[in-house]
């Protein structure tokens, strides 16, 4: 029996290989398209960082550097908040 | 009401009270019924309708219809329906009559005219809700089970003094909106901040619903935060600090969900940040925010109740809840899998229900041109997505293969999660059902896409947007996880100070006590030493004082401590015949001064 069949589908290296370009499809379909469409403009300000939502693709840089930024203030605040899982063992 | 006359709230307090008395599928078959009752019982409804009973010598009024009270009437009933068919296979007697007393609770504080109705069923949620925890009969469940009843015990008090302190002060038990910033209604608001889980009060969530049974968890995760957003949108709309309340929230959800193991915990971590998001609408308080708030509360409860009904049924077929102990299970449980995904997606996802109603709350506040707050609201949103919507199902059904024994949920379980699935698509396809439904819901209509054509066809454009931020953040996640592996531990969060702080502070009090006392007793008995040493030798010091002149003339070498040591050791030897003659002579004394 050919051992690619033994594999779970979502563990085969071609299918991930093809979620892997769905994903790129889905990150590079709006981006295009709103590169050919209108210009967004700000709902907040003309100008200034509040103008910041009618920069191209704001929206593309909100989820991957928002959550960078969450994963850098968690990976930070680990160090003081994390404790092992029998911390409160002896609570009542 | 047309069809018994009962309040929707009264009719699931009793059923709960008399399922206790049923046995097996006659019981099942009465739960299951009861929500059935209580929906066509809510479509009769009017506005005029009224269920005034007499308490404490005033009228107390259990039935106040409105759509802001309606919507949440019909989501309980629906979420309680999918629970209970859900925990038909694992749920115990006990635990569906304690879950009927808990929503028919939180029924009647939505529907509640006034504070004290809303006051004394805001009790009965507690302490009905206590037992969906404690019933999972652990060490563990237990003790959360005493912090959660202790915490919203401490929230009710402040609720009560709250409502007191406001009968007093203006005569009036009518609960509406409260526009006067006072003592008692501050009170009151903090009363509902601690059941909205509102920070600092939130570690109470996480801790108490990941350790209740698998059917206490669904049931739980839809009433008591969301009686709280009803009544902070009823009372407390257009609050300013509610905004950065609902910002610290939404912020504080991801932030601990990021770092949280256990798949309960991230959930409830997940309800705090969604909350978060009602919470900040109730602080805009414009009729498109309060619609918001309300259409959200809606949303939320469904693919809530879908997510925490995969994680009970993941824990459920494996025994395992934490990530580090789970992943590769879509291959053994396919359809628990799919359902999950559509719950996951929900959060954020066009054709599903949540995109609209976020969408509806981002709109309200870019409205008001607070940019700060839509800004946050929109990292929460990528931070959410990041957390539930690809970690969560990520982790459990794909992630590392850990070759665990599991098998498909069963049927009940899959019944309940289908029907919950199947909301979460239409209400996200076709809003328009759930528009209508809203308070304001003209200028929801007005100002909303509605249709499937208007928000998916006439507004490609935003849907591409929102495409922008799942697809990103997903990237983010696919790029990361390897580098941010989760860890077997916990994260302290607002009940250290409870849990830790507290017993510190007590220890020191108690250490500080015992100080005290101690200095206190030493510096006593010093001084104690002191009298007697002193009434010791005055004696002997007397009669060597008295003796001196003798001792002088006759020419006798005088050492002092010697002479008074002879003398003391005379006293001592002689003590009862000087005690005798010193008793009589001060008792003869103080007979003189009497009679004289």
């Amino acid at each position: 029996m050919n051992s690619n069949h033994s594999t779970p589908l979502f563990y085969r290296s071609k299918v991930r290989k093809a979620l892997w370009n769905l994903l790129i499809f889905f990150c590079t379909f709006p981006i295009g398209y709103e590169l050919i469409s209108e210009k967004r403009y700000s709902y907040f300000a003309k100008d200034g960082f509040q103008s910041i939502d009618a920069v191209f693709s704001f929206y593309g840089l909100i989820g991957l550097f928002g959550s960078l930024s969450f994963i850098v203030v968690a990976k930070a605040l680990s160090f003081f908040i994390r404790v092992g899982e029998a911390y409160y063992n002896d609570d009542y | 009401m047309t069809i018994i006359s009962l309040t929707p709230g009264l009719l699931y307090i009793l059923s709960g009270l008399f399922s206790y008395f049923l046995k097996g599928k006659l019981q099942k078959l009465f739960i299951i019924s009861v929500p059935i009752i209580a929906f066509f019982q809510l479509l009769s409804l009017k506005s005029s309708d009224s269920y005034i009973v007499s308490f404490l010598m005033s009228n107390i009024n259990l039935l106040r219809v409105d759509n802001l009270s309606l919507v949440f009437g019909y989501v309980f009933v629906i979420s309680s329906f999918a629970g209970f068919l859900y925990g038909i296979g694992t749920a115990k007697k006990a635990e569906y009559s304690s879950a009927l007393i808990y929503i028919g609770s939180a029924l009647s504080v939505v529907f509640a005219r006034d504070l004290i109705t809303l006051y004394i069923f805001w009790e009965f949620m507690a302490l009905s809700s206590v037992f969906l925890v404690l019933l999972k009969r652990t060490e563990r469940s237990r003790k959360a089970s005493l912090r959660y009843l202790m915490v919203h015990i401490f929230g009710g008090l402040i609720l009560l003094s709250g409502i007191m302190i406001h009968i007093h002060n203006t005569g009036s038990i009518a609960f509406g909106r409260f526009s006067i910033e006072s003592v008692s209604t501050w009170l009151m608001l903090i009363g509902v901040l601690v059941n909205a889980a509102a920070l600092p009060f939130s570690s109470w969530l996480p801790d108490a619903y990941s350790e209740s049974t698998i059917m206490g968890g669904v049931i739980l995760s839809a009433y008591t935060s969301k009686t709280a957003v009803y009544a902070l949108l009823r009372g407390f709309a257009g609050w300013d600090i509610l905004i950065w309340l609902g910002l610290g929230m939404a912020i504080y959800g991801v932030i601990y969900a990021l770092l949280e193991n256990d798949i309960r915990r991230i959930l409830g971590y997940g309800i705090i940040n969604q909350v978060g998001f009602m919470v900040c609408a109730a602080g805009i308080g414009t009729p498109l925010a309060i619609a918001a708030a309300t259409g959200h509360a809606f949303c939320h409860i469904v693919y809530k109740a879908l997510l925490w009904m995969s994680a009970g049924a993941v824990i459920k077929s494996t025994g395992k809840s934490k990530f580090t102990d789970l992943g590769g299970l879509y291959h053994k449980m396919p359809l628990t899998f799919s359902l999950t995904l559509i719950g996951a997606l929900t959060i954020g996802a066009p054709l599903t229900t949540a995109f609209t109603s976020k969408a509806m709350i981002l709109q309200s506040v870019q409205y008001q041109k607070l940019f700060w707050p839509w800004f946050l609201l929109q990292i929460s949103s990528a931070g959410i997505f990041f957390n539930l919507g690809v970690k969560y199902p990520f982790l459990i059904f794909f992630g590392k293969d850990r070759n665990l024994s599991a098998s498909e949920s069963n049927k009940p379980m899959l019944l309940g999660m289908t029907i919950l699935a199947f909301l979460c698509i239409y209400l996200g396809c076709f809003p328009q059902k759930l528009y209508t439904l809203l308070p304001y819901s003209t200028q929801v209509l007005k100002s909303m896409p509605s249709s499937f054509t208007e928000i998916y066809m006439d507004n490609f454009k935003y849907v591409l947007i929102k495409v922008q931020l799942i697809a990103f953040t997903t990237l983010a996640f696919f790029l990361t996880y390897r580098k941010f592996k989760q860890t077997d531990t916990i994260s302290l969060d607002f009940d250290w100070i409870y849990r830790r702080l507290l017993r510190y502070v007590v220890i020191f009090i108690i250490a500080f006590i015992d100080f005290i006392y101690n200095s206190i007793n030493s510096i006593t008995m010093v001084f104690v030493k002191a009298i007697v040493k002193f009434f010791q030798n005055s004696i002997p010091y007397l009669l060597y004082l008295l003796n001196i002149p003798y001792l002088r003339i006759s020419n006798v070498r005088i050492n002092k401590f010697q002479l008074m040591d002879g003398y003391s050791n005379t006293i001592k030897k002689q003590a009862l015949p000087f005690t005798v003659i010193g008793s009589s002579v001060f008792i003869i004394f103080i007979l003189l001064y009497l009679l004289v």
